[in-house]
């Protein structure tokens, strides 16, 4: 599975479920859903700071990546 | 005499939550000065450093500083000798090069090796986080225990966080977690951008860093130390 992938589709459902919501990084509070735009065009500093250990965790956690699937609806 | 110092500048959003964050520690610690709600300058806050043993700070940071308004640098690398004997701080990254240079003036100093995320899901998670050592420390705790609790906490929140849903907000707490440090007479700076320094540190631990910028050039020529004395060697 390419987990990056499956990081951005999450990262998308969930700003879309909270579009008024916030994320302070790399010296701006910015909206989720600017938060998928940066990483969209590949912001480096968003890519690491969020995509980078998204994709860690869904390859090393069991339960999160459990949990994102369910989210995303797809089966491993 | 006021022990300790706070101080919690405002000069946008983001410093309006972490100064909210920063009123549970005011009510925590005992004889403290207060300089909130607002922009200070470097010489209003060196000039309330005077004589305290302890200085917390919430708001931005950089790798080298501590900023008290967009434009002025509250704490620099030109400044450590006024700062106290211990220093708290949740601001991003400073613990990156500030930090090290705090704990080789003899210092303490806890706070994060990149920025400091938080996300507006999940505010009073982050403040737990973000207060938990000074509470902690308040409490009794050795500036070690506050660490491990600390670091054991963020774990915690990250996956009550995804349990939750909140993914987002679960990784950037498990990365604050990752990056908070704490630099004292237990635990010394083990990261460096200087590759020499790292394999100084990783040869002799804390005394890596007591090598001289001259004698990292000497290590690198002969990395098995041959000829080199470390007793000998200096602060740079």
């Amino acid at each position: 599975m390419d987990w990056k992938k499956v990081a951005l589709a999450a990262i998308k459902q969930e700003s879309k479920n909270k579009q008024e919501e916030k994320i302070w990084i790399c010296g701006k509070l910015i909206t989720y859903r600017e938060l998928v735009e940066r990483l969209e065009k590949g912001d480096p500093e968003v890519e690491q700071f969020i995509l980078k250990p998204y994709v860690e965790a869904l390859k090393r956690t069991p339960a999160f990546r459990i949990q994102v699937l369910a989210m995303l609806g797809i089966s491993e | 005499m006021s022990m300790s110092l706070m101080c919690s500048p405002v000069f946008d959003q983001a410093t309006e939550y972490s100064s909210e964050w920063s009123k549970e520690v005011e009510e925590i610690i005992p004889n403290l000065t207060v300089m909130e709600g607002k922009p200070f300058t470097r010489r209003e806050v060196e000039l309330e450093l005077e004589g305290k043993r302890l200085f917390i700070f919430y708001g931005h940071g950089g790798e080298d500083c501590l900023y008290g308004s967009p434009d002025e640098k509250v704490v620099d690398l030109k400044n450590i000798d006024k700062l106290p004997k211990e220093t708290y701080t949740m601001a991003c990254s400073s613990a990156k090069k500030l930090g090290v240079e705090v704990w080789r003036s003899g210092r303490m100093f806890w706070g994060y090796i990149e920025p400091f995320i938080f996300t507006t899901d999940s505010l009073s998670e982050f403040k737990q986080f973000a207060n938990n050592g000074i509470k902690l420390y308040s409490k009794g705790s050795t500036w070690s225990t506050a660490l491990e609790e600390t670091k054991k906490l963020g774990r915690e929140l990250s996956t009550m966080l995804s349990n939750d849903g909140r993914f987002i907000a679960s990784i950037a707490m498990g990365e604050d977690a990752e990056n908070l440090r704490l630099y004292d007479e237990y635990n010394y700076p083990k990261e460096s951008t200087c590759i020499l320094r790292r394999i100084a540190i990783k040869l002799f631990g804390s005394r890596g860093w007591a090598i001289s910028r001259r004698g990292l050039t000497q290590l690198g020529r002969d990395p098995l130390g041959r000829g080199s004395n470390v007793s000998t060697l200096e602060r740079d």
